[in-house]
């Protein structure tokens, strides 16, 4: 009788021991940024893709100078919509205060391209040196992001 | 557990290193170029200042990049500890319950 009790006993507490050590080590796993987001992803890549066809325009016609801002506006307009989108969403994911700060970045070189355009106009020479900076910014954004995918085992 | 976490740190590192590396060699050349276009006037100063700049802002994003790749790989480093550590309780808890149905 003691012998079995004392069988059943150890069973009973391995029982209690494991399984909500299981259970507690299943669950568990560390969040230090947040997840991919497919549409951050969408949307940095369309807006890269309009900002190279803006580039391409104003290198083809040989530079733009202030006077020309004027009809480029609209480029500026759908290029603060965009961002704003982008800024909104990703604030709305928890742990992305990364991702956040960049989108910030590239709002500030959108802002900073449209004033001096106005003040300085953009000389042909100039194009390819801004296609870099903002190039290097999208880059950065989509490293990111593609490094949050979970990774493969 | 401590070797799944090493592999995934490594992984992680060499990943952010390669990255930094290649974004400050051309940070660094983009720059000069600047430098050099103004010297032989092919942009004004005031056009030069603002490429520099531009290119500053976009220094913080690579910056703020590593840092991310670098939390990314702790995350994926400590995740990694836990999956193994996750599965020897399991197969622990396999056998034990082996052991248990054969003695009953």
């Amino acid at each position: 009788m003691k012998i079995k009790m004392s069988i059943c006993l150890r069973c009973l507490l391995i029982f209690l021991f494991f399984v909500p050590v299981i259970g507690i080590a299943g669950c568990i796993s560390i969040q230090l940024i947040a997840p991919y987001d497919q549409k951050t992803d969408d949307g940095v890549t369309n807006l890269q893709k309009v900002t190279a066809e803006f580039f391409t325009k104003i290198e083809r016609q040989g530079g733009s100078l202030p006077d020309d801002y004027k009809n480029h506006s609209k480029f500026y307009d759908d290029s603060k919509i965009a961002l704003s989108v982008l800024l909104v969403r990703a604030s709305a994911i928890s742990n992305n205060i990364k991702t956040v700060k960049e989108l910030e970045s590239l709002s500030q070189q959108f802002k900073k391209l449209e004033e001096d355009h106005k003040k300085f106009g953009i000389p042909q020479a100039a194009v390819p040196q801004l296609e870099f900076a903002f190039n290097r910014t999208f880059r950065a954004i989509l490293t990111l992001e593609v490094a949050k995918k979970e990774p493969k085992p | 557990m401590v070797q799944a976490s090493a592999n995934s740190l490594i992984k992680g590192g060499k990943q952010a290193k390669e990255y930094a590396t290649h974004e400050y060699t051309q940070f660094i050349s983009d720059i000069e170029h600047v430098q050099t276009m103004a010297e032989q006037k092919l942009v004004t100063k005031d056009v030069a200042q603002y490429l520099v700049e531009q290119h500053k802002l976009s220094m913080r994003a690579v910056l703020l990049t590593i840092e991310g790749l670098g939390e990314i790989s702790v995350q994926n480093a400590i995740n990694a500890g836990m999956k193994v550590l996750n599965d020897a309780l399991i197969a622990s808890l396999g056998t034990a319950f082996q052991a248990l149905k054969f003695t009953l």
